[in-house]
């Protein structure tokens, strides 16, 4: 090669390398964004996901980071207060008076109005979605409702043809379901970690009613849980552990997961919990053994917890476009059909409902509540500190009703006066 | 001149790394202990002084979390001090098989605190635990005992839980420490006609002392702070019967969003860290050291 014709290719070099550096970046470059991914299942349907939509266009590609759910508030609060954090996750009801309550979630109200996103979205998900301020700050992906699971073969057993539709049949079946000397039980009387409140306060809002507008303040704001009626339901949920023993004698203080493997186990007959157990149990008892209700009624009603999560934007994200855009494409029917089905939840997307895996008897009672928009519970899940509430308060003061160290009443009090206090410090 | 540089240059990097690493959070959480900082209220940050400090003093929750967290420690480390002890003076001894035991022995010290609590909590189980159905196989009980619903229970699980991952850190560090001891000493010791007794109480225990006192002081600062065991195994419970100092904090700060006050708490958790470590360092003294 001349001395002429390396100069000359080095020239031409130069000058693609010069046009390379004005082409417009979107072209040459994709927007590369996070996507976190804060939960212990649900993972492996959301990776094919996105390795779908990475696949599939080269414009934007995301990087999915799977945070454990353990962590997820403390590490995610940790990113956000330092200007960082991912450009969008998947979210819990339960995280979103944190996250939004701190600025750090995008007001997704504008990019919904451009599109139809939201009319197949079912209500109690936008609901819960708005809890702060009327802003929508999520789009869910999957909703769930607070059920009663029962293990269909403990109650052929027994005798039991149904599940128990209200609070007396409930103790009916419960009694009728134990038997303390081979170690079976009719429930799990969840008094640890682990959504226990859902339980106990149906009992005490089914027999007293709930506030305004399904909420659990009266008009003037008081926390109507402290009512004679509201304490007579925790009376009749207590004397399930201490008068009927229909419950191991552990559950007092045993978590969730406890619940979960004495179910497993086939020592316990029924079990509450969310939409989780839709899958878990469903493995551990067998598809078919699985039965699935409502909770039960009592005399001021029947009344049900219902949450989800969903998709969120990061507020402080420079790749905010092309993050929706990701978000927009997981939200198509199509994929939430994929994520629901593999993960065995319900879709927040209500033209999926009409899919056929969804026929199978264990999704009906969840999805019937869901439907039932007046008399889906509206707790305040808005307040600060009502996470610190569920998770530390609500356990001590069940733990201490339980094993006799206060009486129902005063359990009533103190729950009010605490749910009082976090309301008046809201503001 | 330039002779006077060159150690502050060659120490620079040391001292950069433990500013950044210690000191910055350390002074960065005593400035946020005089804030009212409330990230999930919009970043609320009002300065109060010391106003959270006080707020501390007459938290009852707080004394009550610093008295479980002093059980806690004082339940952990004595028991595991003398398994430990037990351990590395069997080991400091020759046998067959040795090399197998130390690695048996040591094992449990590798395992994680999470894991730690997953597998204890299942051995106590009081609905499917192995604990319960080994007794009721013999006969022993007639219904599962609910071990996590009593304080004595509880306090019995978590502890046996922490000795069987602590011993043998201290089975480690005075396994060590007993190798250094030159056997001239015992030889001589026995020639005196000492007793295994009296050579433990006049040979071995004040050549070890400075490992006693460094592995006990370690292993009370790390219990302290130690929150993966109880976290998993009680939440705090039953009640508030387990629930200590730092899991206090961890809802302070992470479920009530309440950081400048978390902050304080800190604060007041590392004066009585340091109180207790000036304290226990004294020790050396009263071993003539």
């Amino acid at each position: 090669m001349s001395r002429g014709t390396t100069r000359r290719t080095l020239l031409a070099a130069g000058a693609g390398a010069l046009a390379l550096a004005a082409t417009p970046r979107a072209q040459s470059a994709p927007a590369r964004i996070t996507f976190a991914w804060p939960f212990a299942g649900g993972e492996r349907g959301m990776q094919i996901l996105v390795n779908r939509f990475n696949e599939g266009q080269r414009a934007i590609q995301v990087e999915m980071q799977v945070v454990p759910q353990v962590q997820a508030i403390p590490r995610l609060t940790t990113a956000f207060t330092g200007g960082a954090g991912p450009d969008c996750l998947a979210m819990s009801d339960a995280w979103l008076s944190q996250f939004a309550g701190g600025g750090w979630l995008e007001n997704l109200d504008p990019l919904l109005a451009g599109t139809s996103i939201e009319q197949d979205i079912v209500p109690g998900s936008m609901q819960i979605a708005r809890m702060l301020g009327g802003r929508a700050f999520y789009v869910g992906y999957m909703v769930e409702a607070y059920s009663l699971y029962y293990n269909r073969r403990l109650f052929q057993e027994a005798g039991l043809a149904e599940p128990p539709a209200t609070i007396e049949a409930f103790r009916d079946a419960a009694i009728r379901l134990t038997d303390a000397r081979r170690n079976r039980y009719g429930y799990y009387v969840l008094g640890g970690t682990g959504w226990q409140f859902q339980q106990w306060s149906t009992w005490m809002l089914n027999h007293g009613g709930t506030g305004v507008d399904r909420t659990i303040f009266d008009a003037e704001g008081r926390c109507v849980l402290a009512g004679a009626r509201h304490v007579e339901g925790l009376e009749k949920w207590v004397a399930l552990y201490q008068r009927d023993r229909v419950s191991p004698l552990a559950s007092a203080t045993g978590t969730f997961q406890d619940q979960t493997n004495a179910f497993a186990a086939g020592q316990v007959a029924m079990v509450m919990g969310w939409g989780i157990g839709l899958s878990t149990l469903a493995e551990a008892v067998g598809e078919d053994n699985l039965g699935v209700a409502a909770m039960p009624a009592g005399p001021a009603g029947q009344y049900f917890y219902h949450a989800g999560n969903g998709f969120s934007l990061n507020a402080a994200s420079r790749q905010k476009d092309a993050a929706w855009e990701f978000l927009r494409w997981l939200l198509r029917r199509e994929n939430m059909e994929f994520w629901n089905r593999e993960f065995g939840a319900i879709p927040a997307n209500m033209t999926v409902w009409e899919a056929e895996w969804l026929r199978a008897p264990k999704y009906r009672a969840p999805m019937a509540m869901i439907r039932a928009t007046d008399q889906l519970l509206r707790h305040p899940r808005h307040l600060p500190g009502y996470a610190s509430f569920q998770a530390q308060f609500a356990p001590e003061q069940i733990q201490r009703t339980l094993l006799g160290r206060q009486t129902a009443a005063q359990h009533a009090q103190a729950i009010a006066n605490a749910l009082n206090e976090l309301r008046a410090r809201a503001g | 001149m330039r002779r006077h540089a060159l150690p502050l240059v060659l120490i620079a990097p040391a001292a950069l790394l433990v500013g950044a690493g210690a000191i910055y959070p350390i002074a960065f959480v005593v400035w946020l202990s005089g804030y009212d900082y409330q990230p999930y209220r919009a970043g609320m940050m009002v300065r109060v002084g010391a106003e959270n400090l006080l707020r501390v003093v007459d938290d009852g929750t707080f004394w009550h979390a610093l008295q479980v967290s002093a059980i806690w420690v004082a339940g952990s480390v004595i028991p595991q001090f003398l398994l430990g002890l037990g351990m590395a003076l069997v080991l400091n001894e020759s046998f067959r098989g040795r090399g197998l035991v130390r690695t048996v022995i040591l094992a449990p010290w590798a395992v994680s605190g999470v894991v730690t609590g997953i597998i204890w909590l299942w051995i106590f189980d009081g609905t499917i635990g192995v604990l319960n159905d080994l007794l009721l196989r013999a006969g022993a009980i007639e219904f599962p005992v609910p071990w996590g619903i009593h304080e004595e229970t509880t306090w019995l699980m978590v502890l046996l839980a922490n000795a069987w991952r602590g011993a043998p850190f201290f089975a480690i560090v005075l396994l060590a420490a007993l190798q250094s001891i030159e056997p001239e000493l015992y030889e001589a010791a026995q020639l005196d006609g000492a007793s295994a007794l009296r050579r433990f109480r006049h040979v071995t225990l004040p050549l070890i002392l400075d490992a006693v006192v460094v592995s006990t002081l370690l292993r009370a600062l790390w219990t302290f702070n130690f929150i993966d065991l109880i976290l998993t195994m009680t939440r705090g419970g039953p009640v508030d019967a387990t629930k200590t100092l730092p899991i206090y904090i961890f809802d302070v700060a992470y479920q009530r969003g309440e950081f400048g006050y978390a902050a304080a708490l800190s604060v007041a958790l590392c004066l009585v860290l340091a109180a207790f470590s000036l304290v226990w360092w004294q020790i050396r003294r009263l071993g003539g050291r």
